[in-house]
């Protein structure tokens, strides 16, 4: 397959004065898995109901598998699995009245394939929705949505209500669908639910796409954050003048440093004192396109906030209508 | 697929229906049973009332006042309760339950997602209305009432259709909008303003006004007495089609809430 899974031409979407999403140019190459990152109310999930032609763009074009988004939604979503975020099923039908309905609107799927992935993601099928914890009701909604082996697999917020376990399972059957040759859009909002399946990411914030980049290209931009607990008070200039580090903040037995690259020289620094308890936090996404920001402009604006989507490795897609 | 999809509604309104259903053909059944002997006194009364006052009162149908009652009070109130809460939340109660993301997911379009709605609730109705007739049948072959079967099915035909139009346009209206309080609050309104038109224009010598109101198509004719009118039939039918085809097409155009 030559074509994009999807691709938008300067998607736009108001809701009143506010542009939940403007001006996306996005292309999701098929057979990968894209990330599609964003804080929350970023337009992550008005992006994929452009798509889903549950919303009607202000302006711009979408092609999902190729099909324009407005003229042939009926045949995308043949092809399509969709989990929305905020999942809500009826709440009396059970698991499997919920997963027949949803077959049976798809004129029927392969019941066999339904059963193993119940049975993969430990989900339970007999009792009704209402009763189930959301960790169970999202995996309804995830059988739901691989339960026709579609082409493409838009994925909203899908890691909520997992537990880790659950969540690994889900990320090896990403990978499957992957190798299947076929499509995942994965939105989320934070770095560490996509990292480990995406192969690119794309961050999009206040209706923005501020950056598509390869994953490990991100991650290596990233600042990261160390929180030292230390036997006794430390002084002030410990971290001064280390390699990556961007800023330490350091109050008698405690610091906390921000780094970026490597983390040798930030430990290295970090154990010249007793340390007593260490803490990683994860990287902020808030942080990592101000860090792309800085990278890209020279320092030049850090908030980032200019509107300008920053030079990214999306290419210009050249228009196809 | 679309038979699923009616399935699926059917099943969602199977208790309501029921509930309602055997609530009234059991209310029904009680009316004719008592009405016997209370229609002696009732008749007294009311006598010397002015023709209008009876009509409101409901005293001058066949069966008399606890059978006018029931005609002309409580089956069609609870009838269009019922069909203005139902309607209102048929697409609109989706997205206030954020089921419709998932609904609009698949591949069905949204003209059968509202079409499969708008027969559901047609059925819905429909079975309401039969379960009455039937309350009202049983009683008359227990006790006798003055009600012809030819009557007694025009009344509930014509309550059918009335109940028909406000369930239209409470879907209407829902799907417009999205917003299922909207919705029943608005066609709720229309159809309190709407009977009381129909029950006080006439008192006060404006019958004429009350032509605007559909429950003047479905009462004013004493269907009871004069069997179908099929004009009246035809304008709550046009009403109701109306209102499908404003669903229909604000629906399609719209984004969805939930």
């Amino acid at each position: 397959m030559t074509e994009a899974a999807i691709r938008t031409n300067g998607l736009t979407k108001y809701f009143g004065d506010l542009a939940a999403v403007n001006g996306v140019d996005l292309e999701v190459n098929a057979g990968e898995i894209f990330g599609f990152l964003g804080p929350n109310g970023a337009g992550k999930s008005t992006t994929i109901r452009l798509l889903l032609d549950q919303l009607r763009p202000t302006s711009g074009h979408g092609q999902v598998l190729g099909l324009d988004i407005r003229e042939r939604s009926l045949q995308i979503r043949q092809q399509i699995g969709y989990l929305p975020g905020d999942l809500s099923l009826y709440p009396k039908l059970t698991g499997r009245q919920t997963i027949d309905f949803f077959a049976r609107l798809r004129g029927g799927v392969d019941m066999a394939y339904v059963e193993e992935l119940a049975a993969r993601l430990d989900a339970d099928l007999t009792r009704k929705v209402g009763e189930y914890s959301s960790g169970n009701r999202q995996k309804i909604g995830l059988i739901q949505a691989f339960m026709h082996k579609p082409a493409l697999l838009i994925l909203d917020e899908p890691n909520s209500g997992l537990d880790p376990l659950v969540q690994q399972t889900f990320q090896e059957m990403l990978r499957e669908v992957r190798t299947d040759g076929r499509t995942v859009f994965l939105s989320s909002h934070t770095l560490s639910e996509v990292e480990r399946v995406a192969d690119r990411v794309g961050i999009i914030r206040h209706g923005r796409l501020v950056v598509v980049e390869r994953v490990a290209e991100l991650k290596r931009k990233a600042i990261r954050r160390l929180d030292f607990e230390y036997s006794e008070p430390v002084p002030e200039g410990l971290f001064a003048g280390v390699k990556g580090v961007r800023a330490a903040d350091i109050h008698g037995v405690f610091a906390e440093v921000s780094y970026e690259g490597s983390v040798n020289a930030v430990l290295q620094a970090a154990m010249t004192h007793e340390v007593v308890n260490l803490h990683s936090r994860d990287a902020d996404l808030e942080e990592i396109f101000l860090a792309y920001y800085r990278d890209t402009e020279d320092g030049d604006d850090p908030k980032g906030d200019t509107g300008r989507p920053a030079p990214s490795t999306s290419k210009d897609s050249s228009h196809v209508q | 697929m679309s038979s699923e999809l009616l399935t699926h509604e059917l099943r969602h309104r199977r208790n309501g229906t029921v509930v309602l259903g055997l609530t009234l053909a059991g209310y029904a059944f009680f009316a004719v049973a008592i009405s016997g002997s209370l229609r002696q006194t009732v008749d007294n009364l009311t006598k010397n009332m002015p023709q209008g006052l009876k009509a409101f009162v409901g005293s001058n149908v066949p069966g008399g006042y606890i059978v006018g009652e029931t005609f002309t009070l409580i089956a069609p109130i609870a009838l269009v309760a019922y069909a203005v809460i139902a309607g209102s939340s048929a697409v609109a109660g989706e997205e206030r339950d954020r089921t419709m993301s998932m609904l609009c997911a698949q591949p069905v379009t949204r003209t059968r997602i509202l079409s499969a709605k708008a027969s559901a609730l047609t059925l819905s109705l429909l079975a309401v209305t039969a379960l009455f007739w039937a309350g009202m049948a049983l009683a008359d072959l227990a006790y006798g009432s003055q009600l012809t079967a030819r009557g007694l099915a025009a009344g509930v035909t014509h309550l059918l259709f009335l109940g028909l139009a406000f369930a239209a346009i409470a879907l209407a209206i829902g799907a417009a909008t999205g917003r299922p309080e909207i919705a029943s609050s608005a066609a709720g309104g229309i159809a309190v303003a709407a009977y009381l038109s129909n029950a006080m224009l006439p008192l006060a010598g404006m019958g004429r006004w009350a032509e605007l109101s559909p429950w003047y198509y479905a009462l004013s004719s004493d269907p009871l007495r004069n069997g179908l009118d099929l004009a009246h039939l035809g304008v709550l039918t046009g009403l109701g089609a109306l209102a499908v085809v404003v669903a229909v097409i604000t629906f399609r155009r719209r984004d969805l809430k939930g």
